[in-house]
Order: C-alpha cells, then structure tokens, then sequence
C-alpha cells in the first residue's frame, strides 16, 4: 500500500495511463480519418444530388455510386461574386477543390453586416452547375448558410438555368430542434420551394421569402413552431442571393443565360503565379493542385 | 460463478435500473429519445463504453494509487468515448451526424463513471464487464422504451417507416408536438418509474 502512494509511483502510474489511452485515441483517430473524410464528403454530395432532383426519395445508394453520379453530372465552377464573372481559379486551386468559405476565414475577409450572421464572405464563390447528357447546364446549386435558433445551417438552394425559378433546397448540417426547425428536412416542405421564383421581375431585388399563409410566387410558408429558424431561412435567401453574394452572378445568368463551363485544368497565367509567390503562400506551386485534386474528388 | 454473474447481469435491467432506479444518466435520455434509430445508436454506444471501461479499470484496480483514482477512470473512460466516436463517424455517418455531441458526453454519464468507482474498482475483471454491460442494457431498455414511445406519438413513426400517416402527408394522426421536445422523455421516464416502483414495492422508500 505504501509504495503505491509514493510520488514516483503516482506520477509513473499516470504517465502511463496518460501513454496507452493516447495511443488508442490517435491511432482509432487515424486509422478511421479517411473513411470519415469520403462519408463527409459523399454526405454533402449526396445532399446537391438531392436538391438537383436527380436523387428519388428514399432512394438508397453507395458511397461510390453517389460519387460517381456526382462526377458525372455536377461541375463545380468557380464565380467572382463582386463581378458575377466566372473565373477559372483561385491562386492555381481549381474550382473541386477550392472551399471558398475556409479561405475566407483564414483571409479574415469580413462580410458586410447581414441579418443572417456570415461572418465571412469569400471574394470567389462556388457554384454546382447541374449539366445534362449532352453538356448543357440545367440548373445552378449554390452553397448557402445562416444562422437559426441554435447555429447555423449549412446547405444548398438550387435554381433553374433562368436564374430566377427556384430548382430546390435542401440542409446537410444544422443543430435545429428535430420537429420544430429542423422540419427544414422535411421533403414536404422542401417541395414548396419548387418553382418559386427568387427575384422581383425586371430587377435584382429579392423577393423570395418564408412567411406565415404563404401566397404566390415569392412565398414560401413557415414551419410552424419554428418562427426563428424559418426567419433565418428567409435572412439567408436575402444574403446569398442579394448584391454582396451571388446576386451579380444571378443577374448575369438571368440576362444572358448560364455561363459556359470554364475548364477546370485551364492553366493559371504567369502574372497569378507571381501574385501566389509574393503572397508567401504557405502551399508552394498550388497549381499542380488541379489534377491531382480531381482525382481525389472521383 | 454462473448464477452471480446473471444477478449481475439482470439485476440492473429492472432491480436497480440505472435510470428508473438510481435515476443516473438522464441527460442523454431527454436529448437522444426523439427517434428510435438515435436511441438505439446511443444505447450500443454506452452498452460498449461502460463495459470496457469496467473491463479495463477492473483489469488495473490493484495499481490504482487511490489519490489519483477518479482521474485514472476518466482518462480511460474519455478515451473510449473518443473512439466510439470515432468509429461511429466512420461507419454510421447519418446517425452519428444527429447524435452530435452526446456520444461525446457519455465521459459526463453518471453510470460511467458510478460503476467504475462503485462496482470495477472492488470486483474481477470478468464480473465486472458483466456489470457493465447489464448496466449498459438497462440504460438501453428505457431508451428504447422513450424512443418508441416518443417517435410513435411525435412522428407517427418507429425507425423512420411510417405507421401512422400523418395530416401533413395525407393521413390521419395529428402527431403530438410535446413528444419531440425534451419534457415529454421527462414525463415518460416518470412514468417508466412510477410502474417500476408498482410492480416493485421494494424500491420504494421507507417514509
């Protein structure tokens, strides 16, 4: 009894208590890292299938068939949100690989104050085109986030190629009340958002909103008992679809029709590259991102 | 050897229900019970916490410096709970997703860390796993009950199918908006503990 109150001991004992957990949590943590990483992923791609209608309810499908139809039919571009112009890439990164909303936050780039509380609005936005057989964009996913009652949620709005007539809407993430708030899953409620059109005609204004007896085509009724998230829906319909976000790119679409895919592995001009260099950027020779990156994404 | 350890095993599913009984690890209970499929999730999660966290202090009790000892059973009960985690991240991504923190906040549970210190501390290694896992099948046995209950009556549901078509989809339950929120597992648990003591006259205390 005594020498197991000893200090050594004491000390010895918790050190190796401290060494066997640490050695079973890092290696659970590493060894199930990448399978982790494709669920995340194929949950996020799963939910953009869904809101471009190509997923069927209750519809259940593999981890490699929701990727491969993710591949096949969804093109991720990238938008200049202030210009509405699209780009090709940012500092070398492509558009599957670019998150446009990390690089905001480690750029500090600030959003301008916005009922929906983003913190962070980047300068390049992705958008998901949705093409058909034979190229030709059908519709146009755009991420969106805002906070609700108890966080944010994180999710995609879809449109028609009109930029103008809602395609659908949909969540991947968020911490609502489950049968209050968080009947923004409800494929219900989901469906009233179809056909529903975003902007005031002949304007840039947006019209969209969620309101109590919802009537025509720019309403989109509350969920009941869930005053404070279907504001927050509504906030960020008026966010991301205004001036500060996709709202130039839209009024492009609308005006001239959806823009063409710019090439993904269109190399960066000389200039870019030199701007990459002098921004000390911590990942040398991003270029080489492009391919490498796809590859990943399939 | 064999009867013991089917006392130890039973005992906790009704005679000293970690929950009805010794009303430990509510928490969880309110936060997790709105959907069966979560229930019966979260219920697996801390059936296998509890007994190899049993298992493992149980194997080590002798080394234990008592000054240290609460510490050296959280260590080891954090580190299950991390992996469990982990590992239900990695294969059941949807309902690990809706689980969100409260897997993480079994290392808080009651019952955890109450049959560490109460029973793995004095006993075998092999009982004492057994403990946990009766234990842990007693927790489950009330989550399972408030999960169906309350997605039956919120949800018109049980896992996800529907069995009572609601107004909303064009039937005819009207669900019961109090069985989503978090009191209605408070009522359900009194209830669940009201028809314990019933069956039971020797839980009840003696006035």
């Amino acid at each position: 009894m005594a020498k197991k109150d000893t200090p050594v001991y004491i000390a010895g004992f918790a050190l190796g208590v401290c060494l066997v957990c640490s050695l079973g949590v890092s290696s659970a943590a590493i060894m199930l890292k990448s399978r982790q990483e494709v669920n995340a992923t194929v949950d996020r791609q799963k939910k953009v299938l869904d809101v471009a209608g190509l997923l069927l309810p209750g519809q259940e499908m593999s981890n490699d068939e929701v990727q491969a139809l993710f591949d096949e039919r969804l093109v991720p571009q990238l938008v200049n949100l202030k210009t509405g112009e699209p780009v090709a890439d940012v500092d070398g990164v492509g558009p599957a690989e670019y998150q446009p909303m990390e690089a905001a936050k480690a750029a500090k780039l600030t959003a301008p104050a916005n009922e929906a509380k983003v913190r962070f609005l980047p300068e390049v936005g992705q958008v998901y085109y949705l093409v058909d057989d034979k190229g030709a964009v059908k519709k146009l996913i755009l991420p969106i986030e805002g906070y609700g009652l108890w966080g944010f949620l994180y999710g995609y709005l879809a449109l028609e190629a009109d930029g103008q007539t809602i395609a659908g809407i949909t969540y991947y993430k968020h911490a609502e009340t489950p049968g209050l708030g968080g009947e923004v899953d409800n494929p219900r409620w989901k469906g009233l958002w179809k056909g529903k059109k975003a902007f005031t005609p002949g304007t840039s204004e947006v019209a969209i909103a969620v309101v109590k007896n919802a009537s025509g085509e720019h309403e989109v009724d509350s969920l009941s008992g869930a005053t404070i998230t279907s504001r927050g829906v509504s906030n960020m319909m008026d966010f991301w679809l205004g001036e500060n976000a996709y709202g130039p790119f839209l009024a492009k679409v609308r005006e001239s029709g959806p823009p063409a895919i710019v090439g993904a592995t269109a190399p960066a001009g000389d200039g870019e590259h030199a701007d990459a260099d002098a921004d000390s950027n911590p990942e040398p020779a991003p270029a080489k991102a492009d391919g490498h990156g796809e590859g990943e994404a399939h | 050897m064999a009867s013991k350890s089917k006392e130890v095993l039973l005992d906790p599913l009704l005679n000293t229900n970690p929950i009805a009984v010794q009303v430990l690890g509510i928490c969880s209970a309110l936060a997790v019970t709105s959907k069966l499929e979560t229930a019966v999730v979260m219920s697996i999660a801390l059936t296998v916490v509890v007994a190899l966290s049993n298992l493992s202090i149980s194997l080590i009790r002798d080394y234990i410096p008592s000054s240290i000892r609460i510490i050296v059973q959280l260590t080891i009960i954090a580190s299950l709970v991390i992996i469990t985690d982990q590992v239900l991240k990695a294969f059941v991504y949807d309902v690990a997703t809706q689980l969100s923190v409260f897997v993480g906040l079994i290392i808080t549970n009651c019952i955890v860390m109450g049959r560490a210190e109460a029973f793995a501390m004095q006993n075998e290694p092999w009982p004492s796993f057994v403990d946990g896992v009766g234990n842990g099948l007693g927790y489950s046995l009330i989550l399972i009950s408030v999960g169906f209950v309350r997605e039956l009556l919120g949800s018109g549901a049980v896992f996800g199918v529907s069995v009572m078509p609601l107004v909303t989809e064009g039937g005819w339950y009207t669900p019961n908006g109090l069985m989503v929120l978090s009191p209605a597992a408070f009522f359900l648990i009194g209830v669940a503990i009201w028809i314990m003591r019933t069956i039971n006259p020797d839980l009840v205390e003696e006035q």
